[in-house]
């Protein structure tokens, strides 16, 4: 049978089992709901439904796991705009323009136009996965320790990109996430590093646990700041309709979405790179290449559209070098990987040989959850938004309250609650001195594989470190990433110069 | 809104309640909670239905009361894959739910059992990268003695080294002794892969200590070793044969020879090191099942008795076949007199920190 026959031989199985159909409704709206509260990620989502799966045949199993990943992957906006603590951490690009359309009381539009954009981006990612899986698997194959080692520089120069105006507290908050990054043993040779004679330090910090702190505890502590202040208004919400967009002005930002569509499948396919990584890279490209550039940040739509369109794309992506080269894409995608292991079903280069039925079936299930994703989410949205418009006294606590379960839920260690309140009370000063959580998250996650891949790769080059210039994919790469910095630190400068000019003038004619 | 915060609540509490649940225990209690001080015969474990001609006659231990918690390992991981199988089957021989925990690692796992309450709840799975870890240093705990091992249920699995083919061909390389001759010829000229603290560096030491002089680079994970060695960032694969087997059926890859005393069962064509006349030692892999060390003896064994049924049960014995693995058990004492064997075979190899 041809791809194309397996595939409809799958979808017409889905459409006509009512079980199967009856799990995609049922766990498609559980993984959005776990994926919307904060603290509980994709992969905490998808490790509470994996005991379910054990009885159940492999097909099934996979129904359950991917709406249940599909549906949670999507959920992380509606936290990420409504709240400013993304649910998950490819979300966290979503807040820097979800949470200001919240503000002025849009929220309905930006997860309107979120929920919409990531089944287009996921649709489009699925069908690339459908037509060219084991072609693009290659692609896995071309990269190699240096070229991962010049994407993750290369999105960490982009940071800077993010950090608002004030460039130097944005690469500072960069800067203390690399650094927090380094507690705990070390990537390759498993020295321990500042530990402070800690073992339990040993296993580093969770992202889960500092990502809840530095987004929810500053929040709360604002609230608890201005709970007397009458100045301060609950935002209301404005009314819309459909998504929050009409179908031609969304079309007519076609360039931004398959950009973020490929960036995002593309990142997808290189395992350990990460949708967090594919959502800031395609924030960034959509910034950079957008006409209005200084509207980042303040409730642009396209960075939500940039943002969300990869992250889920980004899902098709790791979905390939998984099945087509048994290496996960994403650490849900090993999880996955486990559940099909688990099933006696061994992905890698036979696996659309020996096991064509179940790969279509899996590519199936995508198309049809990701549909399910749609209806399901716009469904919910309009009571969930109205939850979260009751006195904010009432949804922080059950914020705080699921931050905290997500916080020691991730390895079961009250350490993870240290850090959770510790540096959730740091971020708030942080916030107060002008550095945003934002870039002491990515600085956090993106170090992490810098400093893994550079490792490698500085050992397999003998200590040659020009060995990276010597390399096609990974020489553009650092070569982008050097000139990005560069204009970066010219644009900082020239603007620095302008603000002082600019006060001079005002002192003199004053 | 009333009515929906309502109905958010009361799902939060079912949900509750569904997580904390515990299967229906059919066999009754004497009236007193005799519990495991008083030293109460300990019953065979039962599966999770027995037939309705089972009755229970015999005074029983009173465990397992409530769901059990197997520290495992970083998701997604082979250690965690393993003690999920382990868990499914196991659940069969207990009244209880099993529940594997994900943790950042199996040092993590084993210093949290080991602080944990010593009332069977709390399990280790973990293997002899723990050892490896003690050994040089790197905990702070003594592996072999902070804890109390209930059983061993993975011996084996092993290491087999691997090239690309077209290298292979290339340089006229058929065999370890040929890769051995090429190495010699172009000393530290290959890389070879490894997993700093892990039984994987063990086995890439017996390699080099052969003869073969090639550079180590430390990889963690089998798959990515697999990528690096397909991506031409390494030139030579130690690892798993679950990882590489479909290259090896592909011919993309070739496989010069199997680490141990003879040959495994998963790839009866290749030679051991034995056999080729090198004398190192088999770097096996050893997964433990182990709980705090002040455990009563009569719930270790009641564990070991049930772990000894899931070892010997079809569903998880194919389970571990399909990630090239073979089951293996070993009661509380051996188990013990294995790991401590290990530590010191460890020691006297020079693996000290």
């Amino acid at each position: 049978m041809s791809a194309f026959q397996y595939f409809g031989h799958a979808l017409a199985t889905i459409f006509t089992t009512p079980q199967y159909l009856f799990f995609m409704l049922l766990f498609t709206a559980l993984g959005i709901l776990l994926g919307a509260l904060p603290g509980i990620n994709v992969n905490l989502s998808l490790i509470l439904v994996l005991p379910l799966t054990y009885a159940m045949q492999t097909e099934s199993a996979m129904v359950v796991l991917l709406s249940c990943y599909i549906g949670a992957l999507s959920g992380g906006l509606i936290s990420a705009v409504a709240l400013n603590i993304p649910g998950t951490s490819s979300s966290i690009a979503t807040c820097f323009d979800g949470h200001p359309l919240a503000k002025q009381g849009k929220a309905g539009q930006a997860v309107g136009v979120g929920i919409l954009t990531s089944f287009v981006g996921g649709s489009l990612s699925y069908a690339l996965l459908l037509l060219l899986a084991p072609m693009m698997a290659k692609v896995a194959l071309k990269f190699g320790y240096w070229e991962y080692f010049a994407v993750s520089f290369f999105s960490i120069t982009m940071i800077i990109g993010i950090a608002g105006d004030d460039v130097f507290r944005g690469v500072l908050g960069a800067a203390l996430g690399m650094a927090i990054a380094m507690t705990g043993s070390d990537p390759v040779m498993m020295v321990n590093r500042y530990n402070f004679g800690f073992h339990a330090l040993d296993g580093g910090v969770t992202l889960t646990a500092l990502m809840c702190g530095i987004f929810a505890v500053p929040e709360l502590l604002k609230l608890a700041e201005t709970r007397d202040d009458p100045d301060v208004e609950v935002t209301k919400l404005e009314k819309f309709r459909g998504f929050g967009i009409s179908a031609k002005d969304y079309l007519s930002r076609w360039k931004n979405i398959l950009r973020s569509t490929v960036i995002g499948t593309y990142t997808g396919i290189l395992p350990g790179i990460g949708a967090s990584s594919a959502s800031l890279l395609s924030y960034m490209t959509a910034k950079n290449s957008s006409k209005h550039p200084e509207t980042f940040g303040t409730g642009d739509i396209d960075g939500i559209i940039a943002s969300e369109t990869a992250n889920n794309a980004c899902m098709g992506g790791a979905m390939i070098p998984m099945l087509a080269l048994g290496v996960p894409g994403s650490s849900a995608a090993a999880i996955l990987m486990s559940a099909l292991s688990l099933h006696n079903v061994q992905p890698g280069p036979l696996v659309f040989a020996n096991s064509a039925n179940l790969i279509y079936f899996i590519f199936a299930i995508c198309f049809v959850v990701n549909f399910f994703m749609l209806v399901l989410e716009r469904g919910v949205l309009t009571g969930y938004l109205k939850a979260l418009t009751a006195p904010p006294r009432i949804v922080m606590v059950i914020v705080m309250l699921m931050c905290v379960c997500g916080a020691y839920s991730s390895r079961s260690s009250f350490l993870d609650l240290y850090v959770f309140a510790i540096f959730g009370t740091l971020g708030f000063f942080l916030q107060k001195g002008g550095i945003p959580a934002g870039p002491i998250i990515l600085g956090y996650i993106l170090s992490s594989l810098c400093e893994l891949n550079f490792v490698r790769a500085y050992a397999i080059s003998r200590g040659n470190v020009m060995a990276v210039f010597h390399r096609p994919i990974a020489a553009v790469f650092m070569v982008v990433a050097i000139l990005s910095l560069a204009n970066s630190v010219r644009k900082t400068i020239k603007a620095d110069k302008a603000r002082k000019a600019a006060e001079t003038d005002l002192a003199s004619n004053g | 809104m009333k009515r929906l915060l309502a109905l958010i609540l009361s799902i939060v509490t079912v949900l509750s309640l569904a997580a904390c649940g515990s299967k229906t225990q059919n066999n009754t209690q004497t009236g007193a909670q005799t519990g495991a001080q008083t030293g109460t015969q300990v019953t065979d474990p039962q599966p999770t239905n027995p037939g309705p001609d089972s009755t229970a006659t015999e005074p029983k231990l009173d465990y397992p009361k409530y769901a059990i918690t197997i520290n495992g390992s970083t998701t997604g991981s082979t250690v965690d894959i393993n003690a999920r199988s382990f868990a499914k089957v196991l659940a069969k021989y207990v009244p209880v739910n099993v529940v594997v925990n994900s943790t950042s690692g199996q040092v993590d796992s084993f210093r949290s059992t080991m602080n944990a309450a010593p009332d069977g709840y709390t399990l280790c799975w973990s293997t002899v990268n723990v050892t490896i870890s003690d050994v040089k240093g790197k905990t702070d705990f003594d592996s072999v003695n902070a804890s109390t091992f209930i059983a061993c249920t993975v011996k084996g699995g092993g290491h087999w080294l691997c090239c690309k083919s077209d290298f292979a061909k290339k340089n006229n390389i058929n065999s370890f002794s040929d890769l051995i001759a090429y190495t010699k010829a172009h000393p530290q000229e290959l890389v070879v892969s490894t997993s700093a603290g892990m039984v994987t560096d063990v086995a890439c030491k017996q390699f080099i200590s052969a003869g073969m002089d090639a550079y180590p680079v430390s990889i963690e994970d089998a798959g990515k070793r697999v990528v690096a060695l397909l991506g031409g960032d390494i030139d030579l694969y130690i690892g798993g044969y679950a990882a590489i087997k479909q290259y090896i059926e592909t011919g993309e890859v070739m496989c010069l020879c199997y680490l141990g005393h003879e040959r495994s069962p998963f790839s009866p064509d290749i030679p051991c090191t034995t056999e080729l006349g090198y004398d190192l030692n088999d770097a096996a892999s050893i997964y433990n099942l182990s709980c705090p060390k002040d455990t009563p003896k009569e719930i270790v064994a009641y564990l070991e008795e049930a772990t000894r049924k899931t070892v010997e049960d079809p569903e998880y014995v194919e389970a571990l076949l399909n990630n090239s693995s073979v089951a293996y058990f070993a009661g509380s004492e051996e188990t013990y007199k294995i790991m401590s064997e290990y530590k010191q075979l460890m020691i006297d190899a020079g693996f000290g920190g």
